[in-house]
């Protein structure tokens, strides 16, 4: 329906969403499993924005004053796509707060964030 | 329609978002006795609007979609409250009405209990709006509500070391879900160009939306998106082989907050896939949803073998309880995907008991651990004599939770099996290996009932206190009495399976009926 921008951007965002997912899982510095989520979420910000961007004389979402409500809805970018990756960015930071502070404790109490020195429970 | 019948379950969860508020700033001004005689009132008042949603939808109204704000589909967000939604919605209130009475008395030691309040009303309001929601994006906000909530209330003894452990541990893996589910809300913006999950099943039925036209790609991706949603889902709701955060979080985090947790936190997450799977994507209908069945039924048996003989080999009383979670979810997987009217009804019935027994049986948990000091099972060596009321409390809930008829959890057990059993084809030798868990996980039951009541009169440190006893009696008497009422349970099991499994009822709903404002 749209014309969007080929198929490259899709294979960037691929690459990163699977290198963030193996670094999630494999990592054991917890940071950088953080780091990892964060990435991951980002990746997808992408993903939402290359779907709704297109390519040609596209305007932004703002409807210019004078102008036909069904012409600009021809030529202007997808505002939903832009609408959650605002939501995310801003969950984006309660998520960060909420790991970092639960690293800081980590580190408080083992003196180290790497998980694999840290073996209290069974798993 | 009477407007506060009409508003009551979204007045319950503005309540909740109010009350998280409200929480810290009088915990700031007036102190912890102020805070805790709010969120009583305030978790009181979420059970009467829970109650007269059920009275509404049962009785009065049917079934009916709230627009938020008052902008239809897809524009805005359909809250569906039917008979899928409500009762579950009146289970939660009810659970967290108990644990606010249990938590009370039983954190009386702990500092900054202000944080603790105002984090449970976040967590429930995050478990209506996951319950209610028809917009997957909307779906992706409250579990980031729900789990930011529980992640931080898992380590809330911040001192103990194992439960800041647990805590990172949880908070890595959940985020990590709610991230790859965030993943598969971008893919079905791109194939469908709509969140609603009503519009999505229409759309695969060749439905043309005057807002968001048809499918935008072609469907034959589906199954790719339907494995994202159930592996993110499985993480939340601790299916195999994603549960092994779920002993850790569950049995380090405060008792009364294991009980959410175990009772409420993954039963929501099961029912919200159950939700996207059976409505979203057709699986009925759709051989692309279909898949996301199979994956359940098969993740299903994984982890109800895996928890039930996990079970066997436990050595303390919160953990064992923890993998009878597990256990247990993937019996509701199995009923979920085994994907009959039946299956889909034992399941919900399923959802609804082990939700009562779980959290009264990790509530009585936390009691003994208060009154031995101790977590381990064989300290809990003559408590039966020191504790009579409590363990025979106790012995109730467990009887319940090994299916011992005619308590509630007996007969969606019973249902599940005939399920499996009518499901026909190789379905029907599911029974086996559910069998063979139920058995493990009755002799791991039974082998800590019997600990229980062996050995000489003991010294405690602390009895009960009134509020504690009352709550956990208010739990235990709800799974005596909906044990004795089969045929009422049943009712609401085929009800909520009918909203469930029929999806151009739903979309009906969701995509026709535009009554807001209330006439």
């Amino acid at each position: 329906m749209f014309s969007t921008v080929g198929q490259l951007p899709y294979v960037l965002v691929a690459i990163m969403a699977s290198i963030c997912i193996y670094a999630a899982l494999f990592k054991s510095n917890l940071f950088k499993k953080m780091l990892a989520i964060f990435l991951m979420t980002d990746a997808v910000n992408l993903l939402f924005i290359i779907q709704g961007y297109r390519l040609g004389n596209a305007i932004p979402p703002i409807i210019p004053p004078g102008m036909d409500p069904s012409e600009f809805a021809s030529i202007a970018v997808d505002p939903l796509a832009h609408y959650f990756v605002v939501t995310a960015v801003v969950i984006g930071l309660a998520e960060v707060a909420t790991l970092t502070a639960l690293i800081i404790y980590t580190y408080k109490h083992y003196g180290t964030i790497e998980t694999k020195k840290i073996k209290e429970l069974r798993g | 329609m009477n407007p506060l019948l009409f508003q009551a379950p979204i007045l319950a969860m503005l309540l909740c978002l109010l009350g998280s508020f409200l929480c810290v700033l009088l915990g700031m001004i007036m102190g912890r006795r102020a805070v805790e005689l709010l969120s009583g009132a305030m978790t009181a008042t979420t059970v009467l609007l829970s109650s007269l949603a059920l009275i509404n939808v049962y009785l009065l109204e049917g079934p009916y979609v709230y627009y938020m704000g008052g902008w239809p589909p897809p524009v805005g967000i359909p809250y569906v409250i039917d008979r899928f939604s409500v009762p579950l919605s009146l289970v939660v209130s009810v659970i967290f009405f108990a644990t606010m009475v249990y938590s009370v008395r039983y954190l009386e030691k702990d500092r900054d209990v202000k944080w603790y309040y105002s984090l449970r009303f976040l967590m429930q309001a995050g478990m209506y709006g996951l319950l209610f929601t028809g917009d997957m994006f909307h779906i992706f906000v409250m579990l980031e509500l729900m789990g930011l909530s529980a992640i931080l209330l898992v380590p809330f003894r911040k001192e103990v070391k194992a439960a800041v452990e647990a805590g990172i541990k949880y908070g890595i893996y959940d985020i990590l879900a709610i991230s790859i589910y965030y993943l598969s809300t971008a893919m079905i913006f791109g194939m469908f160009g709509s969140m609603t999950i009503a519009e999505i099943s229409a759309k695969l039925g060749g439905y043309v939306s005057p807002f968001s036209g048809g499918m935008f790609a072609d469907p034959s991706a589906l199954p790719v998106i339907v494995a994202l949603v159930v592996w993110s889902f499985a993480i939340g709701a601790a299916i195999v082989p994603q549960h092994f955060w779920l002993p850790d979080a569950h049995s380090m985090a405060p008792s009364s907050i294991s009980a959410i947790l175990s009772g409420l936190l993954v039963q929501v997450n099961i029912a919200v896939l159950a939700r996207i799977l059976y409505d979203g994507f057709a699986a009925g209908s759709h051989p692309g949803g279909a898949v996301g069945l199979q994956l359940l039924v098969i993740l299903g048996v994984a982890s109800s073998l895996v928890g039930a003989s996990f079970m066997l080999v436990q050595s303390d009383i919160k953990r064992l309880i923890a993998y009878s979670t597990i256990t247990n979810l993937g019996f509701i997987a199995i009923g979920l995907g085994v994907g009959t009217s039946l299956g889909v009804s034992a399941a919900y019935l399923h959802i609804v008991n082990h939700a009562f027994v779980k959290a009264s049986l990790f509530m009585i948990a936390g009691v003994f651990i208060h009154a031995t000091g101790s977590r381990e099972i064989g300290a809990l060596r003559g408590i039966s004599k020191a504790l009579p009321g409590t363990s025979l409390l106790y012995t109730i809930g467990t009887l319940a939770a090994i299916g011992f008829p005619p308590l509630s959890m007996f007969w969606s057990k019973l249902l599940l099996l005939l399920s499996v059993l009518s499901a026909g084809g190789a379905y029907q030798y599911l029974v086996l290996p559910m069998v063979v868990s139920i058995v493990f996980e009755s002799i791991a039951q039974i082998r800590l009932l019997a600990v229980i009541y062996s050995g000489e009169k003991r010294e405690v440190n602390c009895h009960p206190s009134l509020p504690v006893i009352l709550s956990i009696g208010i739990m235990i008497s709800i799974i005596v009495v909906t044990g004795l009422m089969p045929g009422l349970l049943l009712e609401f099991g085929h009800l909520a399976a009918d909203d469930l499994v029929n999806v151009s009822g739903y979309v009906d709903l969701v995509l026709k009926s535009f009554n807001y404002p209330a006439p």
